[in-house]
């Protein structure tokens, strides 16, 4: 299953530079998932994520500091390593300061044709937080526009905004085949359904996914029910840890990841504005810690409900190493899950993983669940 | 290494004053709930004069009510101690860690109870600062708000949106405080703590240029003493009258070459801020004859200062100075918002623009040297060290050292390691023991 999606992951720049040979248009990579890629795409620019390489690399160091989030580390890595020599621009919208110095120091070391930093509220619970970030998106708009030496029409924006709600729809409908016990995918599938998404041309995407999930109409037997599991995160795309768990008799059915179901949850809902419909897309949805700063933790209810909705036994909470928005919610997250008699795991990341050590932790962990051990 | 002959030197008059000051503000804190008060907390660097607008709200600053725990490392650690067990990790914000653990664990540096604050404000303007007060309105139930704090980007001119974005988040806080509080705003004070606030702001900016002087008249440690009114309290018109004494007597060290060290030989700008628990760390070095005269934190963060296309940091006029009357509550938020997105300070979260800035600094402030703190329990101030490090290196010449630890956990620092750095750096200099 989902194999061509596995093979774009593993072959992500084989891919961009073939859709960039044969479409003769740009390639820009982004950083985090407020940056409205509806915006690219409407510009004829193929949009992809800078996830993780997962490789170790010894080139950051006199960049950016050792305490810093090793996803963002590995970010900088690989553009200081030039693997992604092929990209015509770089950009992103702001969410915390380790991606934002990786940011920078790409824009000053591997410097690329076009590049566009946009600042995106924290308060997206404020009202006038929509008005702030609509002015942003013109910015960004009439940047790129000025760079192109054109236009980008509105009607390229809808039908831009058209293309992503359609992939969010498919994406929605591989998550919702996991709520059946057992799952009728798997959770390494769903990821790779989701990674693959950020890094191709999403009609294409859309039309694979669309074939596999007529394929799965007639159901399909994901094999022994599992221990269901959710994960909490940020930009965890390590799908060989999601393997790794589901080899060890966990079903993961659900994440709150930015590399998951936050990427694509919220569709647009059209509106004359399209950029404003498009500032309503990108604050109201499930948010990321950084854009959770209020009152009303809204991280907790979403996290809360989800595992609701996927019936949840167990959540394994990953963060990337030094990653402080995460760092300061999971305490709350921890508790919120446990008064749902959800018992969590704890698991610092690093560019790699250790492997060996999380099996047994995982393993003791699907043990504890099984046995009803709290 | 040329040996020169010695500075006169003196104590400072005005440090009475802000020890009293210091002792003041948290002796209010402690009395606040016997003399009826509300009782609010803040962030450092903050709009004092919103506070202040309403009447019988004390409000404190988290940070520097936890650099007094600090300072005594045995307290700091049962803090850092009680946050951890409570599942915080340790990487992130050492003030928030302290806080929390003060919180949690009943803990209070001048005596009685934890300050339970009525209410809580904070201020989005690294990653995690905005959800400092989540927790604490879990576990307290007290309402709260966030001011998102806008990185005006690319840094000019200010654009409209954001400035409209911030005055109208100010608006909000003033109706928010009068519906938690039950008491009416009053617009009089707020204005006039404005001018208060802007010309505090000035003030400090102006004593911190005067330590471009040679010798330096006041060196870092003792400009952390000093600093104090203008983070906590910036509105008050104490504060005004502090820093204006302040200045005079440090225009008159400047004057009459009265310096903070008699030996100065050698002048070191500090990156970041300080570790809280060994503030012997600054003091370390004045037996080579060298002196820290500043850092770009402390400067920027409760200083208001211009800055151009090279580096150069200028005092900013505050509204007096500059002729601006206000005639209503929309006009000084309107200028407090532009006045705020203006801070030098947030405009160092970009990496060209820290690089600039601390290469102005170095330059105009005639520092030998620099030496960066790698610190693991504030990563906003450590943002693009290694960058700037190098580029001061290749673009000045001049020589700098790093130290990882924390400002706030004392567990994260080996002493006798960065001594050993730091006794090396500066025989690297030229420098021997005098």
């Amino acid at each position: 299953m989902f194999e061509k999606f596995f093979e774009v992951i593993k072959g992500r720049h084989d891919y961009a530079r073939e859709w960039k040979a044969r479409t003769g248009r740009p390639v820009f990579g982004y950083m985090c998932t407020y940056l409205p890629e509806e915006i690219l795409y409407a510009a004829d620019i193929l949009p992809v994520r800078i996830l993780g390489s997962h490789e170790p690399q010894d080139v950051v160091e006199p960049h950016i500091h050792s305490m810093f989030c090793s996803f963002c580390r590995d970010v900088l890595g690989q553009g200081l390593t030039g693997k992604y020599d092929y990209l015509d621009g770089i950009t992103m919208g702001h969410t915390c300061l380790h991606i934002q110095q990786a940011f920078s120091s790409w824009q000053m070391h591997a410097p690329v044709p076009y590049s566009y930093y946009m600042w995106v509220p924290a308060g997206t619970q404020k009202p006038q937080a929509k008005d702030c970030l609509l002015a942003e998106l013109q910015g960004f708009r009439a940047s790129l526009e000025e760079w192109l030496g054109r236009a980008i029409p509105d009607e390229a924006l809808d039908n831009a905004i058209e293309v992503f709600n359609t992939n969010r729809r498919l994406l929605r409908q591989v998550y919702e085949l996991r709520k059946s016990d057992p799952p009728a995918i798997s959770g390494a599938e769903a990821m790779g359904a989701s990674l693959a998404s950020m890094l191709m041309d999403k009609e294409e995407h859309s039309r694979l996914l669309e074939a596999e999930l007529k394929g799965l109409s007639g159901g399909r037997n994901g094999g022994a029910p599992g221990v269901r599991l959710m994960l909490v995160g940020g930009q965890n795309d390590d799908i060989e840890f999601v393997r790794l768990v589901e080899e060890l008799g966990g079903s993961v059915v659900i994440d709150d990841h930015c590399t998951g179901s936050r990427y694509f949850w919220q569709e647009v809902v059209p509106q004359k504005d399209r950029l404003m419909a498009l500032a309503y897309r990108y604050l109201d949805g499930p948010p990321c810690p950084t854009k959770d700063i209020e009152g009303e933790h809204l991280r907790l209810g979403h996290i809360q409900g989800l595992a609701r909705d996927y019936n949840v036994q167990g959540a394994i909470l990953i963060q990337q190493k030094f990653c402080d928005p995460h760092e300061i919610d999971n305490p709350a997250i921890q508790r919120v899950l446990k008064e749902e008699g959800i018992p969590t795991l704890f698991l610092e990341f690093d560019i790699t993983i250790p492997s060996g050590q999380f099996r047994t932790r995982v393993e003791a962990f699907l043990e504890m669940i099984q046995m009803g051990i709290e | 290494m040329i040996l020169k002959p010695d500075y006169q030197t003196k104590p400072l008059e005005a440090w009475k004053a802000a020890k009293q000051f210091r002792a003041n503000h948290f002796q209010e804190i402690v009395t606040a709930r016997e003399k009826g008060k509300l009782l609010g907390v803040g962030m450092i660097d903050f709009w004092h004069s919103i506070m202040g607008g309403i009447d019988g709200l004390l409000y404190y600053t988290p940070e520097a009510w936890v650099s007094s725990i600090d300072i005594n490392p045995e307290l700091a650690t049962r803090c850092i101690e009680a946050a951890d067990a409570r599942g915080y990790g340790r990487d992130f914000c050492g003030y928030i860690r302290l806080y929390y653990g003060a919180m949690f664990a009943d803990i209070n540096p001048f005596g009685g109870p934890f300050p339970t604050p009525d209410l809580a404000v904070t201020q989005a303007f690294c990653s995690i600062s905005g959800k400092w007060y989540q927790p604490v309105a879990e576990h307290l139930g007290i309402p709260t708000f966030a001011i998102d704090r806008p990185l005006n980007l690319p840094w000019r001119p200010l654009k409209d949106s954001i400035v409209d974005y911030q005055a109208s988040q100010f608006h909000q806080l003033i109706e928010w405080l009068e519906k938690v509080t039950g008491r009416e705003f009053d617009d009089e004070k707020f204005i006039e703590g404005t001018y208060n606030m802007c010309r505090t702001q000035v003030l400090w900016a102006e004593i911190c240029q005067l330590n471009q002087a040679v010798p330096a008249p006041l060196d870092l440690k003792t400009m952390y003493g000093l600093w104090f009114p203008t983070i906590v309290d910036s509105a008050n018109p104490e504060a005004v009258s502090f820093y204006t004494a302040l200045k005079d007597e440090v225009q008159y060290r400047v004057d009459n070459q009265i310096a903070a060290l008699a030996t100065e030989r050698c002048r070191l700008l500090h990156d970041a801020q300080p570790p809280w628990h060994f503030l012997r760390f600054f003091r370390h070095i004045q037996s080579y004859g060298a002196v820290f005269i500043g850092s770009v934190h402390i400067f920027n963060m409760g200083g208001a200062f211009n800055r151009d296309e090279n580096g150069t940091l200028t005092p900013k006029k505050d509204p007096r100075a500059e002729g601006i009357t206000f005639k209503n509550r929309d006009e000084v938020v309107r200028f407090l918002a532009e006045w705020d997105l203006t801070n030098v300070l947030y405009e160092t979260w970009d990496v060209q623009n820290k690089i600039d800035t601390t290469i102005g600094v170095t330059r105009d402030w005639h520092a030998d040297g620099v030496i960066f703190h790698h610190d693991r329990a504030c990563q906003g101030l450590a943002f693009g060290q290694t960058e700037v490090k190098a580029a001061v290196q290749k673009r000045l010449g001049v020589p700098c050292m790093s130290y990882e630890s924390s400002n706030v956990d004392p567990r994260d620092f080996a002493e006798s390691h960065v001594i050993d750095s730091l006794e090396s750096y500066l025989e690297g200099l030229g420098l021997s023991r005098l």
